[in-house]
């Protein structure tokens, strides 16, 4: 159900070149990204 | 990497906006949400309810709450504590009138609480042209109770005319209380659309702003100034629009929109009682719209990935088209006819210099 | 420690969910969201700590052989999720 919901979304950003079988962080550094959550700009 | 993450779309919000009520006992005129009476049909307890299971089984991690003023619903603080029973942090937004000594008690024993009261001025003239008279000294009251029940708190205030020379004095109002300062955007949405002319700060005074922040790094404010930022402050937020990617707001009578300013017909995105929101998030065009908002006029601008077009909310109610540049971003402000140079202007002693 | 050998729990007022690319954590004090890419290889349930990291990945990963660089750059990130005080060894 997930991987459906996913390639829902992707269908919906992606272009004709992309596989969305594969997964696209298989072949990257795990490079882990912070972020301070000051706010969410849309929110309060 | 999380920019790219958030076009393609997550799987929930990370955080969701409440209006969890439109009742309010005070008429400010920037009201975002131009509340006042309670609206025909408000979500009842148990529909609430229903909505903070939907958001745990999804996996919000955090619910901000306002309205309205949510004290004034009876059930809300059984709520609150449903939430939390649920894993959902809550930040509440309030306007500190129907604070007492039993309700600060009461909220200083919450592990997953966040609150933020609302203060649009360093003094009662400013203050209460805006919130009413008399609310400075019914805030300060409130301030002073959750201090002595030692309630975290931030302090809030939307930047308008009337309060920029005043920025400097709210920030030490809110160290003496040990609180933090949240300088938030105008933006002229429901009574602001009539208050803008009188409120909004203008374009010498928005990039005085962007100065001072860029030196005031512990002031916060909730990511809502994404496009005036300096690089400095960047990472401090997802530094461009949040609606669709991270954030979605509820309405009191559970209509789903994209974010708490673009609550209007065209964004309708749906409603919580006849689709769950993890449907609505998932399959929503307008949220994928604004997901993969295109904002053309920018692309060539050097601070484009700074902001990425600005705010779509206050594109589309200065502009009528959420397509439409920003037109406070910092590239729009200083490339304005006359303009030479940069303007510094003193926040608190006097009147603009240049330098 | 060797660090395959390590088991992992959420710190107090983390909370996990997985998405499409990975692992996302938020960390109510800031409030913090961390991002972190490491697509199918782990799941929340990992974080229950009752798995070590090297039978986790033999036993409950995909099936499809991951190279070892990736495997080492996992470890690598789980301890710095530990040093930022978002999950703690058990």
């Amino acid at each position: 159900m997930e991987d459906q919901e996913r390639n829902l979304r992707m269908s919906q950003t992606a272009g004709p070149d992309d596989n969305r079988n594969e997964d696209p962080f298989a072949t990257e550094e795990i490079e882990i990204e912070e972020m301070v959550i000051d706010g969410i700009c849309g929110v309060y | 990497m999380s920019a790219k993450i958030v076009r393609q779309g997550l799987r929930a919000p990370v955080n969701v906006t409440w209006e969890i009520t439109s009742r309010c006992n005070l008429s400010c005129c920037h009201c975002l949400s131009d509340s006042g009476a309670a609206s025909p049909g408000e979500l009842s307890s148990q529909e609430c309810r229903g909505i903070v299971d939907q958001l745990a089984a999804i996996k919000v991690f955090q619910i901000n709450i306002g309205g309205g003023e949510p004290f004034l619903r009876d059930d809300f603080l059984d709520l609150l504590s449903y939430a939390h029973q649920k894993g959902l942090v809550t930040c509440v937004s309030t306007n500190g009138t129907l604070m007492d000594d039993g309700l600060a008690q009461w909220l200083s024993t919450l592990e997953m609480f966040y609150l933020q009261v609302s203060l649009d001025g360093a003094t009662a003239e400013v203050n209460d042209r805006i919130r009413g008279e008399g609310t400075y000294a019914i805030i300060l009251e409130a301030l002073t109770c959750l201090a002595c029940h030692g309630v975290p708190f931030s302090i809030n205030a939307v930047l308008t005319h009337l309060n920029f020379s005043q920025l400097d004095t709210l920030r030490k109002m809110a160290k003496e209380y040990k609180a933090e300062l949240r300088v938030s955007r105008f933006r002229p949405s429901g009574r602001g659309k009539e208050s803008k002319g009188s409120l909004a700060p203008d374009k010498d005074e928005l990039e005085a702003f962007a100065d001072w922040l860029a030196t005031h790094d512990l002031v916060r404010t909730g990511d809502s100034f994404f496009c005036l930022t300096s690089e400095a402050r960047r990472r401090k937020g997802l530094d461009m629009c949040g609606a669709g990617k991270m954030t979605c707001c509820l309405s009191p009578i559970g209509e789903v929109y994209p974010c708490a300013f673009l609550q209007e017909k065209p964004f309708l995105v749906g409603r919580i009682r006849e689709n769950t929101l993890k449907d609505l998030w998932n399959h929503s065009p307008i949220l994928n719209q604004l997901r993969n908002l295109q904002v053309k006029s920018c692309e060539t601008c050097s601070r484009f990935e700074n902001c990425r077009g600005g705010c779509p909310a206050v594109a589309y109610h200065s502009c009528h088209d959420i397509h439409a540049p920003d037109p406070e971003c910092l590239a729009n402000l200083r490339n304005r006819e006359g303009w030479k140079g940069s303007i510094a202007r003193d926040m608190g002693n006097g009147p603009a210099r240049i330098s | 420690m060797n660090a395959f050998r390590k088991k992992y729990k959420l710190a107090p007022g983390t909370q996990v969910r997985e998405e499409d690319f990975g692992l996302l954590f938020y960390h109510r004090g800031g409030p913090r969201l961390f991002w972190v890419p490491c697509g199918r290889l782990l799941e929340v349930r990992f974080f229950q700590g009752e798995i070590p990291l090297k039978q986790w990945l033999r036993e409950e990963s995909s099936r499809a052989p991951v190279p070892e660089s990736r495997l080492l750059s996992l470890a690598r990130a789980l301890n710095q999720l530990k040093d930022k005080g978002v999950i703690v060894e058990c």
